[in-house]
């Protein structure tokens, strides 16, 4: 322990004296239960360097891929397994659609092949980096760029703005979008991400993802790389910041218990035990390390926002929702607990040795009545109530698409989207509040009851923008009704795909009033023939179509959060207060308190294309059957035809005529024999042993 | 059981290159080609093979992996992360700190090529590229469903053994390596070596134009058969080998004449001047450098970071 705290002094010591080094390295952990038997477990790894080339801990991969290529920021990001909206409700942390995510902004003034080119060596330099195969996005045919900011389009319509001529506002550059839905996410990727941080798994809090069984058999794992360019203090310094975080949703074992109401008792609590690795050694590289414990909260300080039928009836005064909007705040980001690791380490000696708190499963009245008699068994065999723990709120949104249609020619794709009561009930009290209340018309939009929809259909999915229909739920009993798109688009940017070259975008902002529950939005497509060169080698799987993203403005997220913390002796409400002063630095908890523009990813679509019989039998049956029938054919219709002259016909002339016939079809017979002989080697084989057998000579 | 053996290739007419060059560093190529869940014993195979040249030495700097399909987080894999080359899943051939250079769709025939023969293009990381020179000894492994004169790339292409011939030819021109070893693991995989007349070349072949090469025991849990039984020979032997061994392959090839493989394997030495007992396995397969820590340390300061003592090394293979 006194080399380590020398390691510190010594750094801290080196930084002070302003040498080479300007690496600042720091790891955090977070730690929630998301339901009785799913853990959370969050990394955030922090890499800020100003140096150019000598570095002390920051990887020099990246600091020379930053060099090199002119970007303002790159997130990959590498998923496997969602996140349940249902189960696990509304993610504390940002989630990501399946496979390979890659977004990537370039300095602004670039031009289309420049850009190209450069886009090309980042995802070859970041396909040798994360072991993964992105080198596949090098063809423009996936990429698909120029769309816009949701954040900005949003930011735009807050700000009363509804000219679209005046551009993003915000960081300009070009930005550039791609997916690989069918990537895979394995150990492969891990070990080169590990390299990334000063001391890999080996020390801190990368040890904790040392059991990789562990790691991946979780049923929502997530990597990210997040690369940005920042403008210095000083005039001309650059300054690079690379965030890697790391999200695993681990289910625990837990047995079944009779009585519902307590946890159980032999429930494996120690978070270091869950993941199946301990922390040994402290990272001397890292300024701070520190891991927080998400409290979870009873039914008590749930909130009580939701209005019954999602309809606002009352108007709340200014003060009264502002306290609302904080008891909201504090119900969706929970207190934390906050650790030391070093002084963890100090005290155990080898590991953490940190206890979890307990995920007291509760029922909620809301629920208890919903669920009445209905009993449910759960994979455990835990036959009861439906059990849900008061952790935080519900799922805001719930989004899933999925394919309709049969057949290899056309198909539709529906997108639905719902929105619980709690954010109706929300939007509509932000909109009588602050916004327009006369909804449709030109006076202007009200950011709240805006979404937007962002989809990426490969060239070979081909949408008809006449088909598109939304609908929206009507006031019960009456079904969805169509709504007519003209009077409800905000905003929209449609893309057509270019075959071969470019992908399609659809970019489309609704107007959704608060009172509308479930929104659809229906296209059809018609799918391409793809050659046969084009087809991937599972053709028959089908083809991905990228997920779609789905965003909105949710005005409690707007709030300014300061996380600030309180002394062992209070924990009260926990750590968050809209406080100016005393707040707590930490790049974790600035990434929890996100913008107030919210982003659901959907799950993936399948669409299964016309595909040929690639097989090898198919096609020389094939070919074989085809030589066959022009010989044959030929034949027959020689053998058959008559001559130009026909009963007055000569014997002579008849004979010469057959003659002639037998010749040619002689000839046909020995073309076609030749041609066979030169294709098969086997049939020449075979052929040359018979020669053998009957004595001639072959060569 | 007779084995097909032979010394070919001391050819009268082409003149034998000694290789003078110094033996300084190993490259390992290891190849699967199959893809789907039903070929995992092709991608266990290739891992096997990773597996051992890791543990003897080879860093993953000297390593290109190319695996067509994810097995060991597959969803069909109920145990993640992991495989295994037997039934009783003590060895896990995937281990802890695996890099894969090519993975999916990108295992073809054309990178590939590339790689054996360097012309790749200028935005491919180095990760991916195998930058051995005439101062490399590379092993070359492949593993998958092969024909006569044909191995089968990612379900849907073929790499022939002209062509294999052809890049091999390359390689000795450019002067990409010192000494190759191929091994390969295919039904009738002889038929695909056999065309390669490229200096110092040693190919080991699994079976002979007409035969299969056969997969090991099935797995009930996995439900599939997790090995092929000329790899798991090779695999069980290499396990009793240390980075300083001084098995020959000699001693490897004895080995397949002892168990059953059930089919012929070969080796062909092309212009080759060593024999089988000369070359040792920890030519192709390790790679450890010797360290030589020097006595003097030199001043020392607590407060600051230490000083690194000087350090000697030298490549010995």
């Amino acid at each position: 322990m006194n080399s380590y705290t020398e390691w510190r002094i010594g750094l801290l010591l080196t930084f002070a004296l302003g040498c080479a080094s300007r690496d600042v390295f720091s790891e955090e952990l977070l730690a929630a239960w998301v339901s009785p038997k799913h853990l959370l477990v969050h990394l955030h790894f922090d890499q800020v360097t100003s140096a150019s080339r000598l570095h002390t801990s920051f990887p020099h991969a990246i600091r020379h891929l930053v060099a090199t290529i002119p970007l303002h920021d790159v997130e990959l990001s590498l998923t496997a397994g969602r996140w349940r909206y249902k189960e696990w409700g509304w993610p504390l942390v940002p989630v990501k659609a399946v496979g390979a995510v890659l977004d990537a902004t370039f300095h602004s003034g670039l031009e289309a092949p420049i850009l190209d080119a450069h886009w090309a060596a980042l995802v070859n330099a970041l396909s040798g980096l994360s072991c993964a195969s992105l080198s596949l996005l090098q063809a423009p045919g996936s990429v698909s760029g120029g769309g816009v900011r949701v954040q900005e389009l949003l930011r735009l319509i807050t700000s009363g703005g509804n000219n679209w001529a005046e551009g993003p506002i915000g960081i300009t550059g070009q930005r550039l979008h791609a997916m690989l839905p069918h990537e895979p996410f394995c150990t492969e990727n891990l070990t080169p991400w590990l390299r990334l941080l000063p001391c890999r798994d080996q020390g801190g809090l990368a040890s904790l993802l040392r059991h990789r069984h562990t790691v991946f058999g979780a049923e929502y794992v997530s990597l990210s790389l997040k690369l940005e360019r920042i403008a210095g203090a000083d005039q001309g310094q650059q300054v690079v910041r690379l965030v890697q975080t790391f999200t695993l949703v681990l289910r625990t074992a837990a047995s079944p218990q009779p009585h519902l109401d307590a946890p159980p008792p032999d429930m494996n609590l120690d978070l270091e035990s869950i993941l199946g690795a301990r922390v040994d050694h402290f990272c001397p590289a890292a300024i701070r390390s520190e891991v927080f414990l998400a409290e979870p909260q009873g039914p008590a300080s749930a909130t009580t926002w939701a209005a019954p039928g999602g309809t606002a009836s009352c108007q709340p005064e200014a003060d009264e929702a502002r306290s609302g909007a904080a008891a909201r705040v504090a119900s969706v980001l929970p207190p934390l607990r906050r650790y030391d690791t070093l002084e963890l380490l100090e005290i155990r000696g080898w590991a953490l040795g940190l206890r979890l708190p307990s995920p007291h499963p509760q029922l909620s009245a809301q629920r208890r009545e919903a669920a009445g008699k209905e009993t449910q068994v759960d994979g455990d065999g835990w036959a009861g109530r439906d059990l849900q723990v008061v952790t935080g709120p519900g799922a805001d949104l719930l989004v899933e698409r999925y394919v309709t249609g049969a057949g290899l020619l056309k198909g539709g794709m529906v997108l639905r989207m719902e929105r619980s009561a709690e954010l109706r009930a929300r939007l509509a009290d932000t909109r009588s509040s602050g916004c327009d209340s006369s909804g449709g018309g030109d006076g202007g939009t009200c950011a709240s009851s805006v979404v937007c929809v962002n989809q990426v259909f490969p060239w070979y999915v081909r949408p008809w923008m006449h088909t598109l229909l939304v609908l929206y739920d009507g006031q019960n009993p009456l079904p969805m009704q169509k709504v007519s798109l003209r009077s409800h688009l905000v905003a929209q940017q449609v893309r057509p795909a270019v075959q071969r070259s470019s992908p399609g975008v659809l970019d489309l902002c609704l107007r959704v009033p608060p009172t509308v529950a479930e929104v659809q939005l229906r296209i059809a497509f018609s799918k391409a023939f793809l050659t046969v060169f084009e087809y991937p080698p599972d053709a028959h799987r089908g083809f991905d179509v990228p997920a779609a993203l789905v965003s909105y403005m949710d005005p409690f997220y707007a709030l300014d959060v300061q996380w600030r913390a309180h002394t062992e002796g209070s924990l009260g409400n926990g750590g968050v207060e809209a406080d100016a002063d005393g707040g707590v630095a930490s790049p974790l908890l600035r990434a929890l308190s996100r913008d107030a523009v919210q982003q659901v990813f959907s799950g993936g679509l399948l669409v299964p294309l016309a595909a040929p019989d690639f097989s090898m039998p198919y096609n020389v049956i094939c070919l074989s059957s085809t030589v066959l029938a022009v010989y044959f054919g030929a034949i027959v219709n020689l053998l058959t035809r008559r001559g130009s002259t026909d009963a007055s016909s000569t014997p002579e002339r008849a004979r010469a005529s057959t003659r002639g016939k037998v010749l040619q079809a002689v000839l046909m017979l020995v073309l076609f024999v030749a041609l066979a002989l030169y294709l098969d080697a086997e049939l020449r084989e075979r052929v040359k042993g018979l020669l053998t057998g009957l004595g001639f000579p072959t060569h | 059981m007779p084995v097909d053996a032979s010394i070919g290739g001391i050819n009268g007419s082409r003149t034998t290159k000694v290789s003078t060059s110094r033996h300084e560093n190993n490259w390992a190529v290891l190849v699967s080609t199959s893809r789907f869940w039903l070929n995992y014993r092709h991608i266990v195979n290739t891992m096997s093979i990773y597996h051992v040249v890791k543990r003897l030495g080879i860093p993953d700097s000297n390593i290109i992996l190319m695996i067509p399909d994810d097995m060991a987080c597959n969803a069909r894999n109920p145990l993640p992360a992991q495989l295994f080359n037997n039934e009783s899943h003590l060895l896990d051939v995937y281990g802890q700190d695996v890099e894969v250079d090519y993975r999916g769709y990108e295992v073809t025939v054309s990178n590939f090529l590339q790689v054996m023969t360097g012309r790749a293009h200028y935005n491919v990381p180095r990760s991916k590229r195998l930058l051995s020179d005439a101062s490399s000894n590379v092993l070359v492994y492949l593993s998958g469903h092969g024909g006569d004169e044909f191995i089968k790339f990612n379900d849907v292409e073929e790499l022939l053994a002209q062509d294999l011939a052809d890049a091999l030819a390359q390689m000795a021109e450019k002067g990409r390596y010192r000494e190759l070893l191929m091994i390969v693991e295919t039904c009738e995989a002889a038929t695909l070596v056999q065309r390669i007349s490229a200096p110092n070349v040693i190919t080991v072949a699994s079976s002979q134009k007409g035969q299969q090469s056969l997969s090991f025991k099935s797995d009930p849990e996995l439900g599939l058969s997790l090995i092929d039984r000329f790899t798991y020979q090779t695999l069980a032997f290499f396990e009793n080998i240390e980075y300083n061994s001084t098995a020959t392959l000699a001693d490897l090839l004895q080995t397949y004449r002892c168990v059953a493989c059930a089919s012929h394997f070969s080796y062909r030495m092309t212009n080759a001047t060593r024999r089988p007992c000369d070359v040792k396995l920890t030519d192709f397969f390790g790679s450890v450098a010797n360290v030589q820590i020097a006595s003097d340390r030199g001043p020392q300061v607590r407060w600051f970071l230490l000083s690194v003592p000087q350090v000697f090394v030298c490549y010995n293979a």
